[in-house]
């Protein structure tokens, strides 16, 4: 049996300054593009995916300008404050409802929690995960990866449905006839309630976690040194806290 | 709750009521990582006891080493299944081991693997899962975490609102402590293919030598936009070998091709948190910040006093890192040449 549609998660980022609307980033990038040669190979239907305000929307309609053939977001004002428990539901149901074979993200930095949210949604599917993957292939109804282990490199399989993410990273500029064609295409929306989820599974009431700020930190310490001996003084510094010492 | 065999070293009786917080023990090269230790001794020092996951066949070649770390009871699974990958039997263990013993408290350190772990059993179990944690304390009972926020200066004070906790902490810095005393182990049985396994195929190439891992580096010399030219980053090579660091360089030097994209430092790659971060001519973007700022000493060079990246850092070194450094390297390089050498400071 060929499956017939790969989703890729995406977590659109703030540009680099803050003012201008969240774009993909360069890792969601990577993993469209993936998606698109698997599409080339066999002909699947590739849908990008984001739970996102609605600012977002650009991003999605950048990924269908790179190539996708549809993009979902899910945006609610009752998603505000949701944590990764919450996050990994949503994205659990929305891939769910596309009954796709294969899912893939992209490698986001270990702080951002990535790992933990590919991690959950694989495991909220019931589905294998392979991660740090350089490459996936399909075959036969099995998806193979060549993985970057540490200093190693080796290959890992599993029988689709599964969940895959890739490392790596890749920007492109897309076509200006794509960036027309795309403004003409709509990014869908996804209601709460079309993923069986009520207000109370979700944002703040749905955590698991909370915080709250509190003080302590290192601003207002900063030692600034210049002049010829700059170096020299920056070398006394690190000896005396104790920064070389291996 | 059949935990009747930690009567044999807790003889108050009182563990049937406790709440032991379970470790995962995670293994690199066959061998607990330091990270692990570090989370197992926080443990044993916060509650008075800890419970330590290992899974691994060889296990009883490091129950001297986890119960020095702090464990007072030791879980663990010896299976092997040859055609699996590997890291499924870890999930598969754990998720068996949550599901048989009533753990309100499951602790990480930080790596790809534990993430990943953490994030099966936030899903699997339905519980909050903190990340990034700096510190925990018990407060009335309560276990709380910390983490430094996304606002310079400010911390985060984490909870949980699920009845099972999960914590992965950032364990490169924690304190290893000793203690003394045994545990008892328990083999456990991984939970067979929870679900689907992926297959372990083998390696593609034998092992490559590669540069000393970004994320695992003590200490990380970076360089950014301010370096005149290509060969500048031979000089950021020079001082990070004479540190026994690593090289990371901030967005605009991979995307002009000048170095991997595996060196990259910032929130869309590789985020850092070495003991030492030498920032050469690295403004600070919010994304190289988001990427380093977790760093224990930040010393900025920069000719621009005004960079962002100064508002962050220990020490900020205003002027030029083609002369800051080189004098750098000489100085740190004397002094690793022997303590009889003497170092003149310059003029």
């Amino acid at each position: 049996m060929m499956p017939e549609r790969i989703c890729v998660c995406v977590k659109p980022v703030p540009a680099d300054r803050g003012s201008r609307p969240p774009s993909l980033s360069p890792t969601d990038e990577h993993a469209i593009r993936a998606a698109l040669l698997l599409r080339e190979d066999a002909g699947f239907e590739v849908v990008v995916m984001a739970m996102a305000p609605p600012a977002a929307e650009g991003a999605l309609r950048r990924s269908m300008a790179l190539g996708a053939d549809r993009a979902v977001l899910v945006s609610d004002d009752a998603l505000g404050g949701s944590d990764l428990l919450v996050t990994s539901r949503v994205l659990a149901r929305l891939v769910a409802r596309e009954s796709p074979a294969l899912v893939l993200f992209g490698t986001a930095s270990p702080d951002s929690g990535g790992a933990m949210l590919w991690s959950s949604v694989a495991a909220r599917l019931g589905w294998p995960l392979l991660s740090s993957a350089d490459t996936v292939t399909l075959r036969n109804g099995t998806a193979v990866i060549v993985r970057a282990d540490g200093r190693a490199r080796h290959i890992a399989q599993f029988r689709l449905p599964g969940v895959v993410a890739l490392s790596g990273r890749s920007t492109s500029r897309p076509e200006i006839a794509d960036i027309v064609r795309s403004k003409r295409q709509e990014v869908e929306r996804v209601a709460l309630s079309d993923l069986r989820l009520s207000p109370g599974e979700v944002g703040r009431a749905g955590s698991g976690t909370s915080s709250r700020r509190i003080e302590g930190g290192r601003a207002g310490d900063t030692v600034i040194l210049a002049g010829p001996d700059a170096a020299d003084r920056l070398f006394g510094i690190l000896v005396q806290r104790g920064a070389l010492v291996g | 709750m059949p935990r009747t065999d930690s009567s044999v070293f807790l003889s108050n009786g009182e563990h049937l009521l406790a709440d032991v917080p379970l470790v995962y023990v995670e293994l690199n090269g066959g061998k607990p990582t330091r990270g692990s230790l570090g989370v197992l001794s926080k443990v044993r020092e916060i509650y008075g006891f800890a419970a330590a996951l290992l899974c691994t066949p060889e296990w009883r070649d490091h129950t001297e080493l986890l119960c020095a770390a702090g464990a007072t009871e030791m879980y663990y699974c010896d299976e092997v299944w040859p055609d699996d990958e590997p890291e499924s039997l870890q999930i598969d263990a754990l998720v068996a081991l949550l599901t048989e013993y009533d753990f309100s408290t499951v602790l990480f350190g930080d790596s790809r693997l534990t993430c990943e772990l953490a994030g099966a059993v936030s899903a699997i179990f339905e519980s909050g899962v903190n990340w990034r944690l700096e510190d925990i304390v018990l407060r009335d009972g309560e276990l709380r975490g910390t983490r430094r926020s996304g606002v310079i200066g400010e911390r985060m004070e984490c909870t949980w609102t699920t009845v099972r906790k999960v914590a992965v902490m950032r364990s490169v810095n924690l304190p290893l402590r000793r203690f003394e005393g045994g545990a008892t182990a328990i083999r456990i049985k991984a939970a067979s293919h929870a679900r689907p396994r992926p297959q372990f195929m083998g390696p593609v190439s034998e092992p490559a030598a590669s540069a000393r891992e970004l994320a695992s580096a003590d200490i990380v010399v970076a360089g950014g936009r301010g370096m005149r030219d290509q060969s500048t980053l031979r000089l950021l090579e020079e001082l990070a070998q004479v540190v026994d660091g690593a090289v990371g360089v901030s967005m605009p030097i991979v995307d002009r091709g000048w170095y991997p994209y595996a060196n990259q430092v910032g929130s869309a790659s590789e985020a850092v948190s070495p003991r030492l971060y030498i920032a050469c001519g690295i403004s600070g973007s919010v994304q190289h910040l988001a990427g380093m700022r977790d760093s224990q000493l930040i010393v900025a060079v920069n000719t621009d006093e005004v960079a962002p990246i100064m508002g962050l850092c220990d020490v900020g070194v205003v002027g030029d890192l083609h002369e800051i450094v080189p004098r750098l390297i000489e100085l740190i390089g004397s002094s690793r040449a022997g303590p009889s050498t003497d170092v003149r400071p310059r003029q």
